[in-house]
């Protein structure tokens, strides 16, 4: 059976390394969708920053994944050439936006995907098809030719079948673009390097809050249980507690909704696409509820304060960060769920994805690494940072994953 | 809420039918979002980008690696007249 991760692929076979892209990322003459009909015909005249990178350093595009249409959604199910079908047991969502992404690693079609995250994306359908999934610091990786969703929000990042995979390709793709102001100057450290599997006197907390009372006891078992194999590496190990990640919730939701509205402006079917009556269901919703959020009378009640409570999450970040190296905790509240699990559900994503809304809303760079099973089905581990501590979460991740084999 | 207005400033279609639909969907974010009425910010700053990069300049300069040929601009578009991307028009001929 098909798991239909990808909406197209290549037929232009290229040299080097076969590398899957998310659909929402422009590529040069090949389609791209944002799987959706509006741009179902769309033909980029230019490449993202992020593929432009991969090509000169010897990969090529395999094909462009499945996401939910305008990554709007977390399940991949929200797309207009249907729903990718999670490996492990196809009766089940891949996660997303992108989910084809995930689906494409996990099943072995290629060994490293591109995906984007604006708070989920890449390490959700991660932890749901086993594979590790990084998103970066925002502003690490270029947004320069990548569909926006929301803009202070996306960063590109990686998808891989293992952490190694995962710190070559980040490596490629990160650092300064003249073509994107929002990106760092900041070094990009050989992050291969940092892959010593040295945690030694690591301070990592977990985060205690972050095991939800209606979650799945076999979800908080198998995460607990790598608590012992960091305390075994010689990790200094302590519980810690965040703000009520339930109040990211509503952050996310309004600065998302706000600058989707901004960002879908756009298509109007003049210079590209098609007219704005191919909108789907979930991006008419979205658009008018950021359009609402955004109005005279309602912006200062929802969108500046919004991004007041940001401001408190970074806060309380930064405070736990000072006494720790990283903060550990499940990535998702539970497995994948079955197909049609987002059917009539406004809010899935956002309830789906409450334990990544956090660190995304405040920039942090996260992990997902694979940290078991549960019914059958893969989950992650999440692992927190300070801004471009890339190489850390990724060591961390590295350590984990590699303990087995001692 | 008026789902009609807000579609028409979004220059959205919506129908009736789905005009209910969004209306009872809207009740239900909201009640989520509102939750964050439970924090006092009232000594917050906002926070609107979360690395604290202040305005990038660049030279008033053409960089052609990003500049398109005319042909390149217009070979995604439906409706073109010389050259030129065809619009609605959006003043009454007069």
């Amino acid at each position: 059976m098909e798991l239909n991760a990808f909406i197209t692929v290549n037929k232009k076979k290229g040299k080097g390394i076969p590398i899957a892209v998310k659909d929402n990322f422009l590529t040069r003459g090949l389609r791209t969708t944002a799987a959706s009909k509006l741009l179902d015909d769309y033909i980029p005249q230019y490449s993202a920053t992020v593929v432009r990178r991969l090509e000169e350093n010897g990969y090529w595009v395999y094909g462009k994944t499945n996401l939910d249409a305008w990554c709007h959604g977390s399940s991949t199910e929200i797309s207009d050439y249907g729903p990718t079908l999670n490996p492990w047991n196809q009766k089940h969502l891949a996660g997303g936006s992108s989910g084809g992404s995930a689906a494409a690693v996990a099943s072995g079609v290629v060994d490293v995907a591109i995906g984007s995250e604006t708070a989920g994306s890449i390490r959700g359908p991660a932890a749901w098809c086993g594979v590790v999934g990084v998103k970066p610091t925002y502003g690490r990786v270029s947004r320069y030719g990548v569909i926006a969703m929301g803009s202070s929000l996306d960063s590109p990042g990686v998808l891989s079948k293992d952490v190694a995979g995962a710190a070559r390709v980040l490596k490629i793709i990160a650092g300064k673009d003249s073509k994107d102001a929002t990106t760092s100057d900041n070094e990009v450290p050989d992050y291969e390097l940092s892959l010593t599997g040295d945690i030694k006197d690591l301070k990592i907390g977990v985060i205690e809050n972050y095991f939800l009372s209606e979650m799945d006891k076999e979800v908080v078992k198998k995460t607990l249980d790598t608590v012992e194999v960091f305390q075994k590496l010689g990790a200094k190990v302590s519980n810690i507690k965040t703000l009520d990640p339930k109040y990211a919730i509503g952050v996310y939701t309004v600065v998302q909704r706000s600058e989707v509205s901004s960002n879908l402006a756009r298509y109007d079917g003049i210079r590209y696409g098609k007219d704005r009556g191919f909108f789907a269901e979930e991006a008419k919703r979205r658009i008018m509820l950021g359009t609402y959020t955004l109005s005279t009378g309602y912006a200062d009640k929802y969108y500046k304060k919004a991004q007041a409570i940001r401001t408190l999450f970074i806060n309380d970040f930064e405070k736990l960060l000072k006494s720790f190296d990283v903060l550990i905790g499940p990535t998702m509240p539970g497995p994948a769920p079955k197909l049609g699990a987002t059917k009539g559900q406004a809010m899935f994503g956002e309830m789906a994805d409450i334990l990544a809304e956090p660190a995304a809303i405040s920039g942090l760079p996260a992990v997902s690494v694979p940290c078991g099973f549960v019914g059958g089905l893969p989950i992650g581990l999440q692992i927190i940072a300070p801004q471009f501590s890339e190489d850390k979460i990724l060591n961390v991740a590295y350590a984990y994953e590699t303990s087995n084999r001692a | 809420m008026d789902i009609a207005k807000l579609a028409n400033l979004a220059k959205l279609k919506v129908d009736k039918k789905e005009e209910s639909y969004f209306e009872r969907q809207f009740d239900e974010t909201f009640k989520i979002i509102d939750q964050f009425k439970d924090l006092d910010t009232s000594k917050v700053a906002s926070t609107y980008i979360v690395t604290g990069t202040k305005n990038v300049m660049r030279k008033d300069e053409i960089d052609s690696s990003r500049v398109l040929s005319q042909e390149e601009a217009l070979c995604n578009a439906k409706k073109q007249h010389n050259g030129y991307f065809v619009v609605d028009a959006i003043l009454n001929g007069t």
